[in-house]
């Protein structure tokens, strides 16, 4: 895994509404703290520079498969294992796994083929970090159980 | 296209829609959009939508049409077991296979079991014969026939007596005799069914016994009355001559004189009562005898 340079993107939108894009890239090092600093800045200087308007930014600290892998045979990333979480009254979290492996699906009984064997035991690793404090959903509440996961068609 | 998130989802009703559990993966996979802000005109639509449409998915997956003919299919079971105490047995778990299997048509057991056994014994058996063996179960005719007297003769004097009774015709000793009867011959009236008739002869009984309680008391009142007339005449204005008055005199009786306090009005009274007698019984020497000594004891 290579870690990609941060990159600073912002959105700005104009009169058709319509979005356009602005990227920048962080020298090595810059840490988020400042990385968001620099884009307050940034995004004064833009306002004279453009008749759209800053709508949207983004700070993304990407990392990479070098050279790019080969998939398993057969994998469908349209197959995607959707796991929803209860995360407070009523919040929920929706997390996906695009290329569900067939082995986590439960085979036979009710929901065969489509609901996923949470007792599987890499499913089941997944579900324990997941709850594990560290993740929320958008809205920032916290992942706290699994209510059901099966596999959707997601593009 | 951008949405708002609809104001009534809280008060909206639910539908049922049936899915077919291939297209489940589809449909749920399409509602992902929602899930998105871009599908949303406010921060606050794309909280609403998420968390909704999460929920919708979650529901889509937790509860298949199989699930529901199971539940259905192990209520029957429930209830076969309780009333008509079928055993089931689980043979295989994957896939389930549970024996006997559920009939289109119920098919009750013999010798009935559960509840339906249990009320089934409850009558009990009637004419059976050595060893309990045949009888038939007591029906509601037979219990009808047991309240009957069994022999007609019996019906008829019973009858009789009851209609003499009724009629003010009788007397307390044939009604005495009448629930005496009843209740010496209980033994013979129970094997024949006679309880109807003995509460039939009870309420006679009671209501003659009523009748001769009501002149009792009127006789009574008659009574009282020739009491009351006697002390003081039985008005409710007190006539000038009755025994008070004689023991009194004229001097009526007052907060701080008795009616008989008076020395001298009593003793009047009783020389004139002594006069009186004396002059009653003029021709009879030992009567005379004797109010003069009363008359010399008390004047």
């Amino acid at each position: 895994m290579i870690s990609q340079r941060a990159q600073l993107t912002f959105s700005l939108v104009d009169a058709s509404d319509s979005i356009g894009n602005m990227s920048l890239w962080l020298a090595d090092g810059v840490d988020l703290d400042t990385a968001a600093a620099a884009a307050a800045t940034f995004r004064g200087l833009m306002a004279g520079c453009s008749d759209a308007v800053f709508t949207r930014q983004a700070v993304v600290y990407g990392a990479v498969e070098a050279p790019r892998p080969t998939a398993n045979p057969g994998a469908d990333g349209t197959r995607t294992g959707v796991f929803i979480f209860s995360a407070g009254d009523d919040q929920f979290g929706i997390i996906e796994v695009p290329g569900i492996i067939e082995a986590a699906l439960v085979a036979s009984g009710a929901g065969a083929g489509l609901l996923i064997d949470q007792a599987h035991p890499a499913i089941a690793a997944l579900i324990e970090q997941l709850v594990s404090g560290l993740w929320c959903n958008p809205f920032g509440h916290t992942l706290a159980a699994v209510d059901t996961a099966y596999l959707q068609i997601r593009r | 296209m951008r949405y708002d998130f609809p104001t009534d989802y809280e008060t909206a009703p639910c539908y049922l829609v049936p899915i077919n559990g291939a297209l489940i993966p589809l449909v749920a996979g399409a509602l992902k959009p929602f899930e998105e802000r871009r599908s949303w005109n406010s921060d606050e639509d794309h909280e609403k939508a998420y968390n909704a449409f999460a929920a919708l998915e979650a529901q889509m997956a937790a509860c298949t049409m199989e699930t529901f003919l199971q539940s259905n299919d192990r209520l029957y079971r429930l209830l076969d077991t309780a009333f008509n105490g079928r055993q089931y047995t689980v043979e295989t778990t994957d896939p389930l296979v549970i024996t006997p299997a559920i009939p289109d048509v119920p098919e009750p057991l013999d010798p009935p079991a559960g509840l339906v056994g249990m009320v089934d014994q409850l009558p009990g058996i009637l004419d059976a014969g050595w060893f309990g063996i045949g009888g038939h179960k007591a029906t509601l005719a037979d219990i009808v026939n047991a309240l009957r007297v069994g022999k007609t003769s019996t019906a008829e004097s019973l009858l009789g007596q009851l209609n003499d009774i009724l009629s003010a015709g009788g007397n307390i000793a044939q009604i005495g005799d009448l629930v005496s009867e009843l209740f010496t011959g209980s033994v013979t009236a129970l094997e024949e069914g006679g309880m109807l008739v003995l509460l039939a002869g009870g309420i006679a009984g009671n209501i003659a016994a009523t009748g001769a309680l009501s002149t009792q008391l009127a006789a009574l009142e008659l009574q009282l009355s020739r009491v009351v007339n006697t002390l003081d005449g039985g008005n409710l204005i007190p006539p000038t001559d009755n025994i008070l008055t004689a023991l009194r005199g004229t001097v009526a009786a007052g907060a701080d004189r008795n009616v008989i306090d008076s020395e001298t009005t009593v003793s009047d009274n009783i020389q004139t009562l002594i006069d009186n007698l004396s002059n009653e019984h003029a021709d009879n020497a030992d009567i005379l005898a004797k109010l003069e000594e009363i008359r010399t004891l008390l004047v």
